[in-house]
């Protein structure tokens, strides 16, 4: 990572000039993911000044701040208790405490990382993301646009229901990227499913929610769930795993993910 | 014992934890060049022409070094025993690339970022080769990774580059082939073990200067000081007495400093420009440019009769050296020689095969040093050749494994290159570990499995494994001891610390054989201006060779002490006593103290200085032995697996430091884990390290195991000192077998490949 | 650019430039108890408290530390004296590459949790690297900091 300038915005639209001046021009989040790439980056903007770590609450939603570290997010109990610590869960298996400590909800939301443990959680929990110019955006919108916005990543709203929650990140060592994910929420009525590092990126897989949600979880539509999921989904290799080993923990964990939070349900 | 065989702290822990400066990039001085290496994106490539003249433009560059502007004469960069049994093949910098990441040029700069920017502006020509990439076709390839003339051996070792092969051997006790005819049962297997990175902390770090008499004073993170000033010498035609080389604290080194990185190029950047220069290895060079250890193919038949009683062993390997020959021979052999001779009964046993060379990192030493490789063979076909007998593998092992006084014939013929070393095995507590290991790990409930539920089921398995202590008549350690006024020592070794706790375990020693403790004993290590002479931190030498110097050292001091207070107190030496603090006679009412004699000795009467010094060659390599439990949580349907204990007995002799021995032995339990489960360097099609970092190149961490247990056995090794062999490698060998056997105990499927991955074993799952 | 910032309870003004990292920083600055152990944010060999929290330093840009409190073990001395006894004790220390980076994690982990449990212990420390010693020793080390009254 090789900066030239560094620029600490006064103002959302301070850092939007710096940001629009120059496609060299990035924004630092807590720029772990930026030093591992080697970009010439010719003005780097802080954000730090624009109180964007904080996370607030209304009657429906939490807006949690771009700037927010990972670890504030395992650590905010009002979050977690609302998501059955899905969110503890998923940055719990991100690298240690000291890398939470620097990484930012809005690096990992911007970076759309094929291996992210985040965003399948973000992803059930119908995470909504508000950008400066841009306004607002679905995760799962965001994920399917073609050209990434060039905006800033202001913050991230999740609506307030209450579930619950599984998740698996499958890796060879604590610290490695997932060989494959898994985020699993499940509302009254509603079960959201959502699979990462396949090796692309984590997607919600959506056949599959709308037939249990619609015909139930027994042991007459668990076959049939079992095979939508697995036409639904697709898998491939890279250095961490084959698609063939990739297919064998998704059925796994796909019947193991439903009946954890199936239970005592249906 | 009052001081040996005590857990006392390592006397430089702390002063490491508080933050003082220890490690060689610690000691670099402030204004070094900066040096850096530009390296070759080719697996194999000669270069065409290359032209540094933009880049020693550059303002700020003082050097560029290209192999026009270097000796040519080869060398090894391995760190071993003189004349080496690894070929010497390698140049300062050559016109042949050999691997991605070997060295091209390199460029002294005032600071970093302009020698990143000279390094840019070097324009190299390549004519690129075909590389040889599948050690399996290395042998006759039609690419010669070594077509160089100038290239040679020091002794015969099978060194034929034009086949690529870096070196062959053959042996053979009786005859295998007819041995095997009359068994009635025979297990056959092919084994693969892949490259593991060392992957220690601290990067390969090297800097140098001229002192005032202009000399050049080199700081290096290495294993063997002694072997880089011989090597530096050698190679770039310094007199050796113009070198001084000081090993400050080393992070880590696991064999992978036991060579030379880097050294070269600081030595001739500081010796050309008369500046002082750095150069810290970046974790991408460490994985990429320094060493991995020798992947091996590992053919092995084994032989018994009906009752389990084995008649011949048959082992062929073939092993990848890489792109240089480092250690090419000695791991290979190893992989036979601390392995075959755990099962001394049997009538015949063969070992042989070739090392070849490939477009690929060097392969070197590293911790285990070719007996984890063999390991992993041997005692996975052990465990198939008990399943075929339907025989507990531990039984099998009993009727079969060496004893205390027995010996086996592979000692007199396999030795460190050459011929061996007779010995008989005159501690050996095997048979105390494998019972008690068994014990500890709960064998008799456990084995071989329990389903647990909920997809869950618990498994063990279980390995031996056996070491040396040093390369009998070529590992040679001395020690001297200084006494001072006010009656404390100075003790100088040239025995390398590189993280292992040496220099604390031979304060240990001599404060033992002086009487006093620790704290008297200051410490000083491995610095070739300062004090003796020591081949160096490998094959697990220290405890042994360099404590036995020191042993000798301390007798010799005491002989001194006596003789000085005989003269102070005016008697006959013979009659002195000496109980570590004061000295006394039955011919004289007067007694002195240790403190009164040192002050007289300096500063009142008869004045002298006295040292002694001890030296030491072993005339055996007393082996360490071990046996290695693990009971493992597999989820069948995943083939995930939870390693819940790993339960090590293990038979060092005397540990002199039991804490920290118990550390040595996890340390290596732990990385033969990594080894065994999931660390590989991975290449790409084209040659290229995919693995160049910690987010590809994983090692255990913290959450990967649960429980060590880990125990010494009573034992007492008469030839070394206070009883002790070494401990430094021993625990690394069994993971892998031990854990295939437990995999296997728990699912019926056999790995025969490392590391041992889910997804591995699923697949093997999926054939069954 | 210069940066005012606090290392170790001192005041210290950095001319730095925009890609320099704090590690850099420090080391430049004869700093020598933080490690470069990969430089890449995966070994926690480079460890600082930041405001009190643990974070990597080979990852820090120095730029963006304006008016914060950097500590390194130079600056927590009575603790670490504390930590590295039980070290010294429980035969953890070998190489000790990976020692003042633990030792600041471990600090941190006293401030942070109270009561943690051996799988805590491990979850907060994963983070840092340790080659030598199979991490074994160092729990046993830790529980006895971490239950040690003060
Ligand atoms: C060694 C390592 C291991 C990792 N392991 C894992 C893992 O196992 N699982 C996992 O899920 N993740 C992992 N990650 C990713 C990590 O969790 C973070 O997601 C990542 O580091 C990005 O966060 P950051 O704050 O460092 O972002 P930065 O590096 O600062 O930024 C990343 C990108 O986002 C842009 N950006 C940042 N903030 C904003 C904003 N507010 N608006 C617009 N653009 C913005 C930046 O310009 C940049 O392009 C790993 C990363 C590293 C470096
Ligand atoms: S040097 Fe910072 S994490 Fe490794
Ligand atoms: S003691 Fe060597 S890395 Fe931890």
């Amino acid at each position: 990572m090789k900066i030239q300038q560094y620029h600490r915005a006064t103002s959302l639209e301070d850092a939007y000039n710096v940001l629009m001046a120059n496609p060299k021009n990035h924004i630092l989040g807590g720029a772990l993911w930026l030093k591992q790439l080697d970009r010439e980056i010719e003005t780097a903007i802080d954000l730090q000044d624009l109180k964007l770590d904080e996370i607030s609450q209304s009657e429906t939603h939490f807006r949690i701040g771009s700037m927010t570290t990972l670890y504030r997010l395992e650590s905010a109990e009002a979050l977690n208790e609302w998501c059955d610590q899905l969110v503890r869960s998923a940055m719990q298996h991100i690298m240690g405490v000291s890398f939470r400590h620097s990484a930012t909800l809005g690096g990992s939301i911007m970076g759309r990382y094929a291996f992210s443990d985040l965003i399948g959680v973000f992803l059930v929990l119908e995470a909504e993301l508000e950008f400066h110019k841009t306004g607002k955006m679905s995760l799962e919108a965001f994920l399917h646009e073609r050209k990434m916005p060039n905006d800033i990543l202001v913050a991230i709203y999740i609506p307030k229901q209450k579930g619950k929650s599984f998740f698996k990140k499958v890796s060879n060592t604590r610290l490695d990227f997932a060989i494959l994910n898994f985020a699993f929420f499940k509302t009254d009525d509603q079960l959201r499913i959502a699979i990462g590092s396949r090796p692309s990126i984590a997607m919600l897989a959506k056949e599959t929610m709308a037939f249990i949600n619609a015909s139930g979880w027994n042991d007459d539509t668990k076959p049939q769930a079992l095979e939508l999921f697995m036409n639904e989904v697709s898998f491939g290799n890279n250095q961490r795993g084959s698609a063939e080993y990739r297919k064998q923990l998704a059925k796994v964990y796909f019947m193991r993910g439903v009946e954890e939070v199936m239970k005592g349900d249906c | 014992m009052k001081v040996v065989k005590h857990e006392i702290p390592s006397i430089d822990g702390k002063g490491i934890m508080m933050g003082h400066k220890a490690y060689t990039d610690d000691f670099a001085e402030r204004n070094s060049l900066i040096v850096k290496v530009l390296r070759s994106p080719h697996a194999f490539a000669k270069i065409k022409k290359i032209n540094a003249d933009h880049a020693r433009k550059l303002p700020g560059v003082a050097l560029v070094l290209t192999h026009h502007d270097v000796p040519r004469k080869p060398f090894t960069r391995a760190g071993q025993g003189y004349p080496e049994p690894s070929p010497h093949d390698k140049f300062v910098l050559d016109e042949y690339v050999r691997y991605v990441g070997d060295e091209v040029a390199a460029v002294a700069a005032v600071d970093e970022k302009t020698a990143d920017e000279a390094l840019k502006l070097i324009e190299v020509e390549y004519k690129v080769l075909e590389p040889v990439l599948d050690f399996e076709k290395a042998l006759n390839h039609e690419s010669v990774i070594h077509p160089e003339e100038d290239i040679h051996e020091m002794f015969p070792i099978g060194f034929k580059p034009k086949i690529n092969q870096a070196a062959a051997y053959h042996m053979e006790v009786k005859n295998v082939e007819e041995s095997l005819k009359t068994c009635e049962v025979v297990i056959e297997e092919t084994f693969y073990t892949q490259a593991q990175a060392h992957a220690m902390m601290e990067p390969h770090t090297v800097n140098a200067r001229l002192d005032v008499q202009n000399r050049l004073i080199i700081y290096s993170s290495t294993q063997t000081p002694f072997h880089v000033r011989r090597i530096i010498s050698q190679a770039l035609d310094v007199p050796m007495s113009r070198i001084r080389v000081i090993k400050p604290r080393v992070g880590g080194g696991f064999g992978g400093k036991q060579a030379l990185h880097g050294e070269m190029l600081v030595s001739l950047v500081t010796l050309r420009t008369h500046k002082p220069a750095k150069l810290v290895y970046t974790r991408k060079e460490v994985f990429e440019s320094s060493y991995t250890r020798h992947p091996m193919r590992i053919k092995v038949k084994i032989g018994a009769d009906k009752t389990g009683k084995l008649r011949a062993i048959d082992c062929h390997i073939l092993s990848d050296t890489g792109a240089y020959g480092e250690h090419a021979l000695t791991v290979f052999m190893v992989a036979g020689s601390k392995v075959l001779p755990m099962y001394n009964k049997v009538d015949a046993v063969r070992f042989h095969g070739e090392v070849v060379y490939t477009n690929k990192t060097s392969a070197g030493a590293y911790r285990g040093y070719g007996a984890i490789q063999g390991n992993f063979a041997v005692e996975s076909a052990i465990d198939m050749l008990a399943h075929k007998l339907n025989i507990d593998p531990i039984e099998l092992r009993k009727m079969n494994m060496i004893a205390e006084n027995e010996t086996s014939p592979i000692f007199a013929i396999m030795g460190e290159g050459t011929e061996g070393t007779a010995m008989n095995m005159d501690t050996c507590k095997l048979d105390y570990c494998v019972e008690r290991g068994k014990a500890l790990i709960g064998w008799h409930e456990k084995y071989p499995r329990q389903d647990v539920g909920n997809h869950k089921i618990r498994s063990v398995g279980m390995a031996i494994a056996m070491q040396g202590s040093g390369i009998p008549y070529i590992d040679m350690g001395a020690a001297t001891i200084k006494l001072n006024d006010d009656g404390f020592y100075n003790l100088t070794v040239g025995a390398t610390d590189i993280g292992q706790g040496s220099d604390t375990i031979l304060a240990q020693i001599a404060a033992e054989a002086l009487m006093t403790t620790v704290d008297k004993v200051i410490v000083y290590s491995s610095d070739t201006d300062l004090t003796p002479f020591d081949t160096g931190a490998y094959a697990s030498s220290t405890t042994y060779i360099s404590g036995n110097a020191v042993y000798k050292a301390a007798l010799k001091m005491i002989e001194l002490l006596k003789k000085a207070a005989a003269k102070a107190l005016k008697v006959d030496a013979e009659t002195i006593q000496f109980d570590g603090k004061a000295f006394s006679s039955e011919a004289s009412e007067s007694t002195i103290s240790l403190i009164d004699l040192s002050n007289r000795l300096y500063y009142n009467e008869d004045q002298e200085q006295l040292t002694a010094t001890g030296s030491y060659f072993g005339t055996k390599s007393p082996p360490p032995f071990m046996a290695g439990f693990i009971e493992i949580e597999i989820d069948k349907e995943t083939a995930e697996i939870e390693i819940l204990n790993y339960v090590s007995v293990v038979d060092c002799g005397t540990p002199i430091n039991p804490k920290l021995a118990q550390g040595q032995v996890e340390g290596g339990i732990v990385q033969g884990l990594g080894m065994a489960h999931f660390e590989e360097v991975k290449y790409s099609k084209k040659g290229q390290l995919i693995s160049n970092d910690w987010l590809t190149y994983k090692i255990p961490t913290s959450l990967d195991i649960k429980k060590l247990t880990t125990e010494f056995a009573e034992s007492y090794e008469e030839s070394g000192p206070y009883g002790a062999k070494s401990v430094g490698e021993i625990g690394i060998d069994t993971p892998p077998a031990a854990l295939g056997n437990a995999i296997f105990n728990a699912l019926g499927v056999r790995m025969t490949e490392l590391p041992m991955t889910p997804e591995k074993i699923f697949q093997k799952l999926q054939k069954k | 650019m210069i940066v005012k910032l606090t290392l170790n309870h001192q005041e210290k003004r950095f001319d730095v430039d925009a890609s320099e990292t704090l590690l850099e920083t420090l080391r430049n600055h004869d700093v020598m108890s933080v490690k470069k152990g990969c430089d890449a944010s995966s070994c926690g060999t480079c460890t600082v408290l930041v405001d009190g929290k643990p974070m990597l330093s080979c990852s820090l840009l120095t730029v963006r530390l304006q008016n914060k409190h950097i500590i390194t073990v130079d600056g927590i001395h009575d603790e670490v004296e504390k930590i590295s006894t039980y070290f010294g004790l429980e035969g953890a220390d070998q190489c000790g590459f990976c020692n003042p980076g633990m030792a600041l994690s471990i600090y941190a982990l006293k401030q942070m949790l109270s009561n943690p449990s051996s799988e805590d212990i491990k979850t907060f420390l994963v983070g840092n690297l340790c080659r030598c010693s199979g991490y074994q020793a160092q729990f046993k080390a830790i529980k006895r900091y971490l239950g040690d009254p003060l």
